[in-house]
């Protein structure tokens, strides 16, 4: 069941019980006091006639051939007098006499013939003057008196509702067009929700889906990216060995050669891309690392070794005494990556520096800083537009495997374009402690 | 055949260089070549473009083929079909739907090279057929010095001053006379077909 209905239902329920609770009592109510109101009216009548009768007391003695007193045959009070014997001296049309024989004073209830009477017995010098109502005639004037009341009470019941059902509507439409929208959305649209008025209570939920779709959107991304770095890196090198082969069995001698050790070429660089992705398989799998520490300064060297285009890069400083709280292994994989990155998004004359400042130790983690900085693309040859930089994402694998290990290390990594057109690459590794450095 | 490194290079070559047909991959150093195509694509560069890369998703040939790419070729790759998806847009850029061309009694078959006049094969060099080959898809058009350098040596700046001259020398030895017509000021076009075998062979 829907928010809507539940709270419709509910309230609407609640409503309608208090309502008719209400109803229901003033009912009660109503009734009593409109007896009340009516006994109360014979008993003013009684005591009328008795007066009458006290300072006429001749039309008792004058009534004895017609005791007819008047003839409220349909409606009205009627009246009796009785004298102590039980003859009747004085009566209205309609009352009958010989049922009201054992009268006593005070309120009763009597049936006579098809009717039922209400009636009040004064006693007065011996006399008994009974007041009657027919019971019809009371419960028709009840019954009058409740249908006034009931018809406003229902039209302010039936508008009641309808204003709880407004207010429902309109309280949750917000909520309404959230669910509207997610239920609308393909499961490929991850652009933010918007909802129009959106009160303080629903504010934060959908600050949380916008940024949780903000976050799935990025990895889609990522992963769309690492997917087509990982299809160009195999595929490439792939494609090359392949046309290298084709083009050695058309040619021979020399040629035949070349196109062979092209192809090798091309096998070398499919293992190292291959490599990689098992020791990011690896990781992945293996989750949060060892406690093993380092030397920077291994690192470097290590980094260094066999590096082509090694003679490119200059070494700024050491940080000779820092140690990483990482394996050696996947910091040399981690910062040789962004070398090779370097080297291979900018041109052969420029110089990339690789730098090594002293660690920070008086942050909250301390870290061991690597600045990998290249020049980019040829100075002369860069127009003012920077066309011809490079992009964050267009490095292929080589980042995404740096990225995944620093992640699981605790480090970071921050690209930034230099001043030179080129780009620096801030790799932030996780100092080892004191104990662990000894 | 001339090959660039960036998106950068390519734009700065397609801009300084006429070419037949440009192989483009999508994984470049410093953008996605796809923004690199619908930009040609909106300056108006209707120069055959096709696509090599290793994306092999529907959306991605989709999109690329949606972006003006000609052909859409996935790594790898066979030559022989590289080839001749290359020729098959150069053919259709110049608006023949056949591989063989005739000319009069000069066919040429760019495809494989071969090249009759009057049903006898010619042996011409890989610089002269570019050269026929250029000539012929202009149509008669004239074409300038630069255009035919360009399509016979792409980026290459060492070329002597004369090596145009010399190739139109030879095929107007081994062909005919007024294979090429020099049209003074302007450049060289193709002239009208041979009406014999060999008009001129000296």
């Amino acid at each position: 069941m829907s928010l809507q209905r539940r709270l419709l239902w509910s309230l609407g329920s609640a409503f309608l019980m208090l309502w008719l609770s209400v109803a229901m009592l003033m009912y009660l109510h109503l009734d009593k006091q409109v007896s009340q109101t009516l006994d109360q009216r014979l008993a003013a009548s009684a005591t009328m006639v008795a007066g009458l009768i006290t300072r006429q007391p001749e039309m008792l003695l004058s009534s004895q051939s017609n005791p007819l007193l008047m003839s409220p045959e349909a409606e009205g009070v009627a009246c009796q007098i009785q004298a102590a014997s039980g003859e009747v001296l004085l009566q209205t049309k309609g009352m009958q006499g010989q049922l009201l024989q054992d009268t006593r004073p005070g309120f009763s209830t009597r049936d006579t013939g098809d009717q039922q009477w209400r009636l009040y017995t004064l006693e007065q010098n011996g006399t008994f003057i009974t007041t009657a109502d027919r019971m019809s005639e009371r419960e028709s004037l009840t019954n009058s008196i409740i249908l006034v009341m009931v018809v406003p009470f229902t039209l302010a019941l039936i508008g009641g509702l309808a204003v709880l059902w407004w207010g429902v509507r309109k309280g949750l439409s917000p909520l309404q067009a959230l669910h509207d929208q997610l239920r609308r959305r393909t499961p490929e649209n991850l652009d933010p929700v918007q909802v129009e008025g959106s009160p303080a209570e629903l504010t934060p939920v959908v600050e949380t889906l916008n940024s949780l779709f903000g976050r799935v959107a990025s990895t889609m991304a990522w992963e769309q990216r690492f997917a087509n770095s990982a299809a160009h890196e195999f595929r490439t090198p792939l494609a090359g060995i392949k046309t290298h082969l084709q083009v050695a069995g058309r040619v021979s001698g020399e040629r035949q050669q070349q196109a062979l050790a092209n192809a090798e070429k091309g096998v070398a660089r499919l293992q190292t891309v291959t490599e990689q992705l098992l020791l990011l398989s690896r990781m992945e799998r293996r989750g949060v690392a060892s406690c093993e520490d380092c030397a920077v300064a291994d690192v470097i060297d290590g980094v260094l070794e066999d590096l082509p285009g090694q003679d490119r890069v200059r070494l700024e400083n050491r940080c000779s005494d820092g140690r990483i709280a990482m394996p050696q292994a996947l910091a040399i994989v981690a910062l040789r990556n962004l070398v090779e990155n370097a080297l291979k998004h900018s041109t052969s004359a420029c110089e990339l520096v690789l730098d090594c400042p002293a660690d920070e130790r008086g942050t909250s983690t301390p870290t061991v800083q690597m600045l990998v900085h290249d020049t980019g693309i040829d100075e002369c040859a860069r127009d003012k537009s920077g066309i011809g930089r490079s992009r964050l994402e267009s490095h292929g694998l080589g980042l995404a495997i740096v990225d995944m290990v620093v992640s699981q290390y605790g480090g970071s990594l921050f690209s930034s374009y230099n001043q030179g057109g080129g780009m620096d690459w801030l790799l932030r590794l996780p100092l080892a402690s004191e104990t662990a450095a000894t | 055949m001339d090959r660039v490194r960036t998106a950068r290079e390519a734009r700065a070559a397609l801009a300084q260089f006429e070419c037949d047909v440009v192989i483009l991959d999508l994984g470049l150093p410093d953008g996605d070549g796809m923004g690199l195509l619908s930009a040609w694509r909106r300056q108006g560069v209707t120069i055959p473009i096709l696509i090599l890369t290793a994306r092999d998703a529907v959306e991605d040939r989709v999109h690329g083929l949606e972006a003006g790419a000609d052909d859409y070729v996935l790594k790898p790759f066979d030559l022989d079909e590289l080839a001749a998806r290359l020729h098959a847009l150069v053919r259709r850029a110049a608006g023949r739907a056949v591989p063989e061309v005739r000319h009069g009694e000069l066919q040429v078959y760019p495809d494989s090279g071969k090249v009759l006049l009057g049903g006898v094969s010619v042996s011409l060099s890989r610089r002269e057929l570019a050269l026929l080959g250029k000539l012929i898809n202009a149509r008669g058009a004239v074409l300038s010095e630069e255009q035919l350098k360009d399509g016979l040596y792409g980026m290459d700046t060492s070329v002597e001053s004369n090596a145009l001259n010399v190739h139109i020398h030879h095929l107007r030895r081994k062909l005919y006379r007024d294979v090429v017509i020099t049209e003074r000021g302007l450049g060289y076009r193709l002239g009208p077909p041979p009406t014999q075998p060999k008009e001129n062979t000296s």
